[in-house]
């Protein structure tokens, strides 16, 4: 009997991962539902247009997330209140979705579809009551999972249709669009482009001084909205004078959420629309959470003050990224090939999938094996070599050397980080050209990533616009290459996913 | 070990023979690849082979080693990645394939149709070139071609609707193409939303928010009282100036205490700082015309005999966005604020009053004034006829024709209706003075205001009462509100307004709100007539008035 309940308390706790939040997303930034909204850890605020009228209202939004295999339930529960004291009104819905994933290993891809499991909403809005009784919804992604970051991009396709009064009429909301978005260990984004055409026919009751008429409008609404956290560095200087160190190096996790609404509806005069005057304006809603701040490790390096690359160093240095057991980092010294790999790995935070054969192997299979005899299992750079080339950054210097203590040119380097953000594919057919004044010494077998990393704006010509692709790098240049490569991650792919889209749109 | 040495001396004998029997010439060759063999899996030497049919028109098999390189483009790939059929060159060394590269493609450096982009800001326009400065800071020119299509915000715009300062994102078809194919235009998110003075009084660099007490907004050229404390966001990569020179950001919270300047803009639904430059020592401000710049010494001489020096930092404001210095030419009017620093006065903002129709050089755009002298159905003519293009009315000599199209937007002012085409042109706003009827009914031509991008009339408005157009001003000013009075009808409260002087030939700025009125005005947005109640806060606008009463507003 106890062996059951431990069993079934094992069952629910390995394989099914609940989190209660209040206004929170799930893992990875994801604006709650599909309507626009906005949230904090507090409040969540969303525009409703049923009326035909723009009403913003706010109040409390609860999320769980349930994981059950490849089966991941998300459920929203609202409920809101008008913020314009003037308008009578409550809000409250219920939504539960099923997102199933099949993920293609060989390729590297994860397709989702996306249904609704079940769905509750009521809308009352000066004494007109909105219920929700039909929802049809299709959502479909496809994550393309590369070293450092998955990006994905779906479609959605929707039905909502609402009931008024009953039996006064109903609104019907079509909703079509799509949602782009990111995810890595420095930042995750995901930016909803959507369109509501709404549509809604009325039988407005008789008073004492009006009879009753038959009303109808429609309306658009484009919706763009956005939840995005990142995560940077910042450095503290030390407000004392007499202590061990001078500055030390915080991480800070910033989270936001910001919708943009482009509305075209009818004027609503005395409650009564008027389809043919038009009401087009904006709204916009932003709500930001409080940041979360973790400290690092203080740099404590005796040969990098002044350095041209020294805060390169001591951003790498405070995320673990360099080993601090010397009290030289020797940045002028050329950076070897497990120094490089070892940062790179440690910067995405790419794991081996030590975790899972661990768990198929039996005690009587064989001990594991590196194809490098160079990096033996038992070393401690093992499993840094094992995640790299599982992840196809790099393969050793021949079928039987890692070539550890080789040194990384500066070719080798941006291969492998265009490698690791997955861009290698990002080029024209063969034939195309670089700006680079020494493009004819570029080794053809990174000719593509030097072209990526040049438009993304990895790396630069030197003052007379050469690559330099064969020189040798410093542990400082290298430094400075990482710290560029983790702006992309960190700000330029947020930016690229959010600012970029919603202002455009 | 004899007979090992007959062997090799025979097969190196024969092996050329074996070769050019095959349609191979000498040490390579070149042709279509007709058949991949795969290596025999219980033949551990077997590497497999290919059958190349050479351009010649021979067929030779080639066996694989352990050695052999197989490329595609020059990329190393496994055998089974080169397709029967693609044109192949092997390479042969010592008698075995030490090579097999296949060429992908005819169609070298192709690239998805729009799927290279650049984004950055517009730094010039010029015809059919645009210059954009990308975040990084490079510099680029592109060209606009009758193809290109250009949106903002959904809608479809025109290159002459473009402004400096303008953020851009621009699709090409080609790899290393100028040509432009399309062009999306950020919203209204990229103008300024207010210019603010006040005290630092926080730095939050975690999360990016400073406050700010005794606050003023500039209005009218004048800083007026705001609010006591302010909490605002800035921008991760806040420019931070003081006299000029630049300031890391995290060094800002050293400055508490001092005044400062700051620009703000809609951040993704929020005020968030762009720019900010902190008061050195004594403050002077002016409003006045730029008479020269030295670009050499980054400064300018004023018509009020004051030198000015700007630097990177100084906030340049013009037509509602963050210029760089170039915006700064000889004939520009604007309202400056100085920071004494070292004896010198180097500009911490510059606002620019000046503006005109055309938002840039490329607008072929003016204001015509007239009566009506002929309406034919795809053209009309006008008679004593004013234009105005640069702020001031000119008297054009002898008619002038502007054609008509269906996208004409033609309001009859006094009857306060849109009128159609049909309408117009059957109607009795233009008679012939020795027309019967016309002596019968008393009928006179109509007068109209016409909006004309090149000879094409955009916008017109009808009035049978004739304009004294010496009474007309010209007005810009950015809108406060707008209200349907129950007295006088729609009226707007504007700000930052300016009147054009023609005796000083010279931008004036006002140092008070205005309201006017917008009876029977035409209203011009986005190249077409709309109503009063389509004016928004915020919105820039240009307009010809009489007094309260205007006749003709152009949003910006």
């Amino acid at each position: 009997m106890l062996v059951k309940v431990k069993w079934a308390f094992f069952m629910t706790s390995c394989l099914i991962a609940v989190f209660l939040m209040l206004g929170a997303s799930p893992a990875g930034a994801v604006p709650p539902d599909f309507a626009g909204g906005v949230a904090n850890e507090y409040k969540y605020q969303e525009m409703v247009f049923l009326t035909g009228v723009p009403i913003k209202f706010s109040g409390t939004i609860k999320q769980t997330e349930k994981v059950k295999g490849d089966l991941t339930t998300l459920t929203y529960d609202f409920t809101l209140t008008p913020e314009d004291k003037s308008i009578t009104g409550k809000f409250s819905r219920k939504m539960s979705y099923k997102i199933s994933s099949s993920k293609d290993a060989e390729v590297g891809q994860t397709l989702t579809e996306t249904e609704v499991g079940t769905f509750k909403e009521s809308i009352t809005i000066n004494g007109v009551k909105y219920d929700l009784k039909d929802l049809q919804f299709y959502k479909s992604d496809a994550i393309d999972n590369r070293p450092a970051s998955d990006y994905y991009s779906g479609s959605v396709q929707a039905r909502k249709t609402y009931v008024i009064n009953k039996n006064q009429g109903e609104v019907i909301v079509d909703i079509s669009g799509g949602d782009v978005g990111y995810n890595n260990f420095w930042g995750s984004t995901q930016t909803q482009v959507l369109d509501y055409n709404i549509s809604q026919t009325r039988t407005i009751e008789a008073t004492k001084t009006a009879q009753s008429q038959k009303e109808s409008w429609q309306g658009t609404v484009k919706v763009t909205v956005s939840d995005s956290t990142d995560k940077s560095l910042q450095y503290n200087e030390n407000l004392a004078t007499l202590s061990s160190f001078n500055g030390s190096y915080t991480r800070v996790t910033r989270g936001e959420m910001a919708s943009q609404y482009s509305y075209d509806l009818p004027t609503i005069i005395e409650g009564v629309a008027d389809d043919t005057q038009r009401n087009i304006d904006q709204v916009s809603l932003n709500m930001e959470k409080v940041p979360k701040v973790e400290k690092l490790l203080i740099p404590k390096f005796r040969d990098t003050g002044g350095h041209w690359a020294e805060d390169y160093i001591g951003q790498l240095f405070s995320l673990g990224v360099f080993e601090g057991d010397s009290k030289f980092f020797a940045p002028d010294a050329p950076i070897s090939r497990m120094d490089f790999i070892r940062a790179l790995v440690r910067i995405c935070d790419i794991r081996a999938n030590q975790a899972e054969d661990k768990k198929k192997t039996s005690k009587k299979a064989p001990a594991e094996v590196s194809p490098f005899t160079d990096v033996p299992t038992s070393s401690t750079d093992y499993q840094y070599v094992k995640a790299a080339v599982e992840k196809g950054l790099t393969i050793g210097v021949s079928d039987s050397l890692f070539g550890a203590d080789l040194d990384v040119d500066r070719a080798q380097a941006i291969h492998m980080l265009i490698k690791a953000l997955g861009f290698e594919d990002k080029v024209p057919t063969p034939g195309f050209s670089t700006s680079f004044a020494d493009e004819d010494q570029i080794p053809i077998w990174c000719f593509d990533s030097v072209y990526v990393a040049a438009e993304i704006g990895l790396i630069s010509g030197d003052s007379t616009n050469r690559l330099n692709s064969q020189k040798v790098m410093t542990r400082g240049e290298a430094s400075a290459m990482l710290v560029r490569f983790l702006k992309i991650l960190q700000s330029d792919l947020q930016k690229d996913y959010r600012e970029n889209i919603v202002l455009f749109n | 070990m004899r007979r090992t040495a007959v062997l090799v001396i025979i097969l190196a004998l024969i092996w050329p023979q074996l070769i050019c029997a095959a349609g191979v010439q000498g040490s390579t060759v070149e042709g279509f690849l007709q058949a991949v063999i795969a290596p025999d899996p219980n033949n551990p030497t077997d590497y497999g082979s290919v059958k190349i049919e050479s351009y010649d028109g021979n067929l030779a098999t080639l066996a694989l080693t352990a050695d052999t390189v197989c490329l595609i483009d020059g990329r190393p790939v496994k055998l089974s990645a080169i397709r029967k059929g693609m044109e192949v060159y092997a390479k042969l060394a010592g008698g075995t394939m030490a090579s097999l590269e296949a060429y992908s493609t005819a169609e070298t450096g192709y690239i998805q149709p729009g799927s290279r982009v650049v984004i950055g800001t517009i730094s010039k326009l010029e015809e059919d070139l645009i210059e954009v400065r990308r975040d990084d800071g490079r510099t680029s020119s592109y060209y606009t071609t009758p193809a290109t299509t250009i949106s903002k915000q959904g809608e479809a715009i025109n290159l002459d609707d473009l402004y400096v300062g303008d953020r851009v994102k621009l699709y090409f078809d080609e790899v290393n193409s100028g040509m432009i194919s399309r062009m999306e235009v950020q919203g209204s998110s990229v103008e300024i939303k207010n210019v603010y003075r006040g005290t630092l009084k926080t730095v939050d660099n975690t999360s990016q928010h400073l406050s700010l007490s005794d606050v003023e907004v500039l209005n009218n050229s004048l800083w007026e009282s705001s609010q006591g404390s302010w909490r605002v966001a800035y921008n991760q990569e806040l420019p931070v100036y003081v006299a000029g020179v630049k300031v890391p950001t995290r060094n800002l919270k050293y400055y508490r205490g001092r005044s400062v300047y700051v620009v703000t803009r809609d951040a993704l639904g929020k005020d968030s700082i762009d720019r900010l430059v902190i008061k050195s020592q004594y403050e002077s401000s002016y409003e006045a015309q730029i008479e020269n710049v030295n670009w050499f010494s980054d400064s300018c001489e004023l018509d009020n005999n004051k030198n000015i020096s700007f630097s990177d930092g100084t906030i340049i404001i013009r037509d509602g966005r963050l210029q760089d210095k170039f915006a700064l030419t000889a004939g520009t009017d604007a309202y400056f604020v100085t920071d004494t620093a070292g004896g010198q006065r180097i500009a911490s903002l510059v606002n620019i009053l000046s503006v005109g129709i055309n938002n840039s050089s490329i607008g072929q755009n003016c204001l015509y004034a007239g009566q009506l002298a002929d309406v034919f159905e795809d053209s009309f003519w006008l008679e004593d006829a004013y234009r105005q293009d640069n702020n001031v009315w000119q008297s054009v000599s002898g008619q002038v024709e502007l054609f008509l199209d269906n996208d004409t937007s033609i309001w009859d002012m006094d009857n306060k209706k849109q009128i159609t085409l049909t309408e117009f042109v059957g109607g009795d706003y233009s008679v012939d003075p020795d027309d019967e009827r016309t002596e019968d009914l008393d009928l006179t031509s109509w007068y109209v205001y016409v909006y004309a991008r090149g000879d094409r009339g955009a916008c017109l408005a009808l009035h049978h009462e004739e304009h004294e157009i010496d009474e007309l001003r010209t007005t810009s000013g950015t809108v406060v509100s707008v209200e349907n009075d129950a007295l006088v009808g729609w009226v707007m409260t504007l700000k930052n307004t300016s009147d054009w002087s023609e005796h000083n030939s010279q931008w004036m700025g006002k140092q008070t709100n205005l309201r006017l009125g917008l009876e029977n005005t035409l209203i011009i947005k986005n190249g077409k007539a709309v109503l009063p109640k389509s004016l928004k806060a915020g919105d820039r606008l240009y307009m010809v008035r009489n007094d309260f009463r205007v006749m003709v507003v152009l949003v910006k």
